[in-house]
């Protein structure tokens, strides 16, 4: 049943060429440059259709789990390429880009937000990612780093939802990836976060353990870890280790 | 299977799969030994703490704002409302995030109205407000849609019963409506709960999440599958079983009460009481005569100090061609007959104050004026006023007597005392032993007894009565009548009675209107009417041939020929034909002796004899018995007065009889002898076939019947379709001026 769904949905990306297909999972934030490496992929492959899903980090590890078939997955964290790689299901992974938080404000920052500390202020309210998600731990390391206990009104499931209240003007401020910052440079401000420096995130890629394109899955991941993977990550936002 | 067909057995199985198998494999992936402390965890508590509360809160809130809607969507007429209607499945198709996001654009802080309600210091997004404001949002349309389509399917037959009864809109509504719509309230009910307490994408972008404050079980359950999808599952498992809870309890109630329902259908009625029905008759008798004086005293509609009042209406819907005069002196039962569409109904809704208000409607009830042109229009409620239609329409979650006592509740009467009054008018129409059962525990005539006492409860000035006994059987039709009959002997009241039963007329009626396309076509005593009809519907009624046509001439037996030629060019000599034909009878010392009369009529010539004076080109009408009309196959032989060329068109069993029905053949006017082409009244057109001649409800064409001995019948060897000579002697037809 699974196959059969999986082979409808190939055939209707398949190019009349009878070429391969490569199937990447990646992490939402990662939707820039992967567009991007898919465009040079294309180009050095002609027969070659590369398919790109994007979905948060761990919806694409219960993919994975549940059988999907994909040759290679890029995860936005560690504990979750962590799951895939415990039951066998990836190869090796390699850290190909890092991110770090800041905080970001609605365009005008109402509430005068200018430091880490300010996020206490009971007149700021604050979005963060849950704890739940790779964003929310990231941002309870730093804010506990610091010693500030933000004056929280919603803790919500992805970055997405604490842009979308930052930009709307619902919340005063939120703590998001820069890369994801970068991405609404309209409704929102940053604010220097020097504190978030230290707690660093990183992006891991792994080729499936029964690629459908093995060596296709090879060559993506080198692409991703080579000079245009950099170049193209570090256009995102992102840092490269 | 109850008539289903058997295949409906597998996609219904799949169907229930599909439900159900996705839950049930949920359920092993349950690891039992770590349910308990991850239930009992804080975060888990507390988001399903909130669960309920939030959606308790907005069940509530949907049912207080959503019945209210319903009830306007589906009974009031306004401009837009199917706008309003399609509106309202906006929250069904929108994304639930796109819904919460539609949210925050009203009351979000930089929202329309969120603006302003911060000035004032009040914030609704990341309250738990928002989260019950985002359940009713996706919630509130499944209420509305299911009450609407059940207030759809439903008439407003029992609330108009109800508003005759006295009783005011709100009483209505929460005495009548509602307790009908019950089931759909609690389906409704439960469908919102249900998506109340999964709702997920508008709580979480409208309220955010937040450990006790906005994070419901269903956000808790996503955010935990990021990081411990076990644990989501067990959650879910929680999620599952509260709504199931939930939901059998809401159910519980309507499933138990199914079975009793169904006993509906039982002829007769369920016995459901074990005591004998002779001892329950006694006990109830005696209960009623002691305390039904006293209740009769007590209300002040007591019918010893009513006397009857006229009824005075004219209804005219120039849209509909309806154009109705009716003055009904006090205490006088008029029977109005009439093909369906004649118009019968608008004039009782018209007296009741039910149906549109469009047209010039004036109703007069003794003195006091109930509509009419510089006054406003009185309410049904207002105008004492009973109904009885061909359904008993009881309302259901009432007992007998508490429907009985209905009417004088409404109008302020102590429910202690309408109750006796209830149950002493009970045992007068017989039905005493059946004041604690339910109306479905009824047969359909003991029903309609019921209905009669409820009608009479209100002690009304004017009784309407809409075909109260055709869905009865011939003997329940019969009780039921007798028992309208002996309450108008006790106590006279004005009465208008829309009927096609000739029993009704014969034993109920004073006196009998027809109407016939909206307008009076005769009216009479109801003696007169059923013996010498002057309308085709009241001659079909009344069993008779009636040809309507024009007279040609009259002879008078005395004077001789008074040829209609003679009469039109005014000879000096006849003067007046009417004087004339009275003059004629003046030597003869007051014994009439009739008048030969000669129509012109659909079927050609009629001769026959007349007591009325006529006048020469007057319309007139020709009536014969069925029995003295004799049938062949060939031109009678000899000069019969009326023999007429017809076309068979059926036969049908009358008594030991047959009843052979024919109509005037195409093309008979140009056989309708001496005196030319006869002028046909508009609408009697000739017919080429036709309805069912017996089929009181419509205005057919001209339709003859004879009535032959079945060996007659076979003798002749007639079938539809074929020609026949219908002839009757000229004795045998009665001449009426119309």
């Amino acid at each position: 049943m699974v196959s059969l769904g999986a082979g409808l949905v190939l055939a209707g990306c398949t190019p009349a060429s009878d070429g391969e297909t490569l199937t990447v999972l990646a992490a939402a934030s990662l939707r820039e440059p992967f567009a991007a490496l898919e465009t040079t992929f294309e180009n050095a492959h002609p027969d070659v259709d590369v398919t790109l899903s994007f979905g948060g980090s761990s919806d694409l590890a219960d993919q994975i789990e549940a059988g999907a078939p994909a040759d290679v997955v890029a995860t936005a964290d560690e504990p979750t390429m962590a799951r895939l790689t415990d039951a066998g299901l990836v190869g090796t992974p390699t850290v190909f880009a890092t991110n770090v938080l800041t905080i970001v404000v609605p365009t005008g920052n109402a509430a005068g937000v200018t430091s880490l500390a300010d996020l206490a202020r009971r007149d700021v309210d604050v979005v963060l990612c849950a704890p739940e998600v790779p964003c929310g731990r990231a941002a309870a390391a730093v804010t506990d780093a610091a010693g500030v206990t933000p004056h929280t009104v919603s803790e919500e499931p992805s970055v997405t939802d604490v842009l979308a209240k930052v930009s709307l003007g619902e919340a005063d401020a939120g703590l998001v990836y820069v890369t994801d910052a970068a991405s609404e440079p309209e409704d929102i401000e940053t604010v220097p976060t020097p504190e978030a420096a230290d707690v660093v995130n990183t992006y891991p890629v792994a080729v499936l353990s029964d690629p459908p394109a093995p060596d296709l899955a090879d060559e993506w991941v080198a692409l991703v870890t080579g000079a245009e993977g950099r170049s193209a990550l570090s256009e995102a936002g992102f840092g490269t280790p | 299977m109850n008539g289903l067909p058997r295949w409906v057995v597998l996609p219904a199985a799949l169907g229930a799969l599909l439900v159900v198998l996705p839950v049930a494999s949920l359920l092993t992936r349950v690891d039992v030994g770590s349910l308990w402390p991850l239930l009992t965890s804080p975060g888990a508590r507390d988001a399903l703490w909130l669960s309920l509360r939030t959606s308790v809160v907005a069940t509530t809130l949907c049912v207080a704002l959503g019945v209210p809607l319903a009830l306007v969507l589906a009974r009031a007429s306004f401009p837009g409302r199917r706008l309003v209607r399609a509106l309202l499945l906006l929250p069904l198709v929108l994304p639930p995030v796109v819904g919460g996001l539609a949210l925050l654009t009203l009351l979000g802080r930089s929202g329309l109205l969120g603006g302003v309600l911060e000035v004032i210091g009040i914030r609704v997004p990341f309250t738990t407000a928002a989260v019950v404001l985002a359940q009713a949002f996706v919630a509130l349309p499944f209420l509305v849609l299911t009450l609407d389509g059940a207030l759809r399917s439903h008439d407003t037959a029992h609330e108009d019963v109800a508003a005759t009864l006295g009783a005011r809109p709100t009483r209505v509504l929460l005495r009548v409506t509602l307790p009908a719509l019950a089931p759909a309230l609690v389906s409704g009910t439960v469908l919102a709960f249900a998506r109340a307490l999964g709702e997920f994408g508008a709580t979480i972008t409208f309220a955010g999440a937040l450990q006790g404050v906005t994070q419901t079980l269903p956000l808790e359950i996503y955010l935990q599958r990021s990081s411990d999808p076990d644990a989501a599952v067990a959650l879910s498992l929680v999620l599952v079983v509260v709504a199931l809870a939930i939901i059998v309890a809401a159910y519980g109630p309507w499933f138990t009460q199914a079975p009793k329902l169904s006993e509906t259908s039982r002829p007769g009625g369920p016995p459901t009481s074990p005591v004998p029905a002779a001892s329950v008759v006694d006990a109830t008798v005696s209960d009623g005569s002691s305390s039904g004086g006293t209740a009769a005293g007590v209300t002040a509609t007591g019918s010893a100090a009513r006397t009857p009042v006229p009824l005075t209406v004219r209804v005219r819907v120039p849209g509909r061609g309806v154009d109705v005069s009716l003055d009904v002196p006090a205490g006088e039962v008029v029977a109005v007959l009439g093909p369906n569409g004649a118009g019968k109904s608008t004039l009782l809704q018209a007296v009741a104050g039910l149906g549109d208000r469009r047209g010039d409607v004036m109703v007069t009830i003794g003195d006091r004026v109930l509509a009419g042109p510089g006054v406003p229009t009185a309410p049904p409620r207002d105008r004492r006023i009973g109904w009885l239609g061909q359904r008993a329409l009881l309302l259901r979650h009432l007992s007998v007597t508490d429907n009985v006592a209905f009417g004088p509740v409404s109008r302020g009467t102590a429910r202690a005392a309408a109750r006796a009054f209830a149950r002493s008018l009970l045992s007068d129409v017989g039905a005493a032993h059946l004041a604690g059962r339910r109306p479905h525990e009824l047969s359909g005539g003991q029903a309609q007894r019921v209905a009669i006492a409820r009608a009479l409860a209100t002690d009304p000035d004017v009784l309407l009565i809409d075909e109260p006994f055709s869905a009865l059987d011939v003997g329940a039709a019969q009780h039921a009548r007798l028992l309208l009959q002996a309450a108008h002997r006790a106590a006279p009241r004005t009465t208008l009675l829309v009927t096609h039963d000739l029993l009704d007329v014969a034993q109920l009626a004073d006196r009998v209107v027809v109407l016939e396309g909206g307008r009076v076509v005769e009216d009479g005593p109801t003696a007169q009417v059923l013996t010498r009809p002057r309308s085709a519907f009241g001659g079909r009624f009344a069993g008779v041939n009636l040809l309507v046509g024009r007279v040609m001439a009259v002879r008078d037996a005395a004077v001789g020929d008074i040829a209609a030629g003679d009469i039109a060019a005014g000879d000096p000599a006849v003067g007046d034909p009417a004087a004339a034909v009275e003059g004629s009878r003046g030597p003869n010392g007051g014994a009439v002796e009739a008048s030969t009369a000669v129509l012109a009529t659909a079927l050609g010539e009629v001769h026959g004899t007349t007591e009325d004076a006529l006048e020469a080109e007057a319309e007139a009408v020709a009536l014969f018995e069925p029995r003295a009309v004799s049938v062949h196959r060939e031109p009678p032989g000899g000069s019969p007065r009326n023999a007429f060329l017809v076309v068979l068109t059926g036969i049908e069993p009358h008594g030991p009889l047959l009843r052979v029905w024919a109509s005037a053949e195409r093309g008979t006017r140009s056989m309708a002898g001496a005196r030319g082409v006869i002028d046909a009244p508009p609408g009697l057109g000739v017919p080429g076939g036709g309805p069912d001649p017996m089929d009181l409800s419509g205005t057919g064409p001209e339709q003859v019947a004879a009535d032959l001995t079945p060996a007659a019948v076979a003798e002749l060897g007639a079938v539809p379709g074929e020609r026949l000579w219908f002839v009757v002697k000229a004795a045998e037809v009665t001449v009426l001026h119309r």
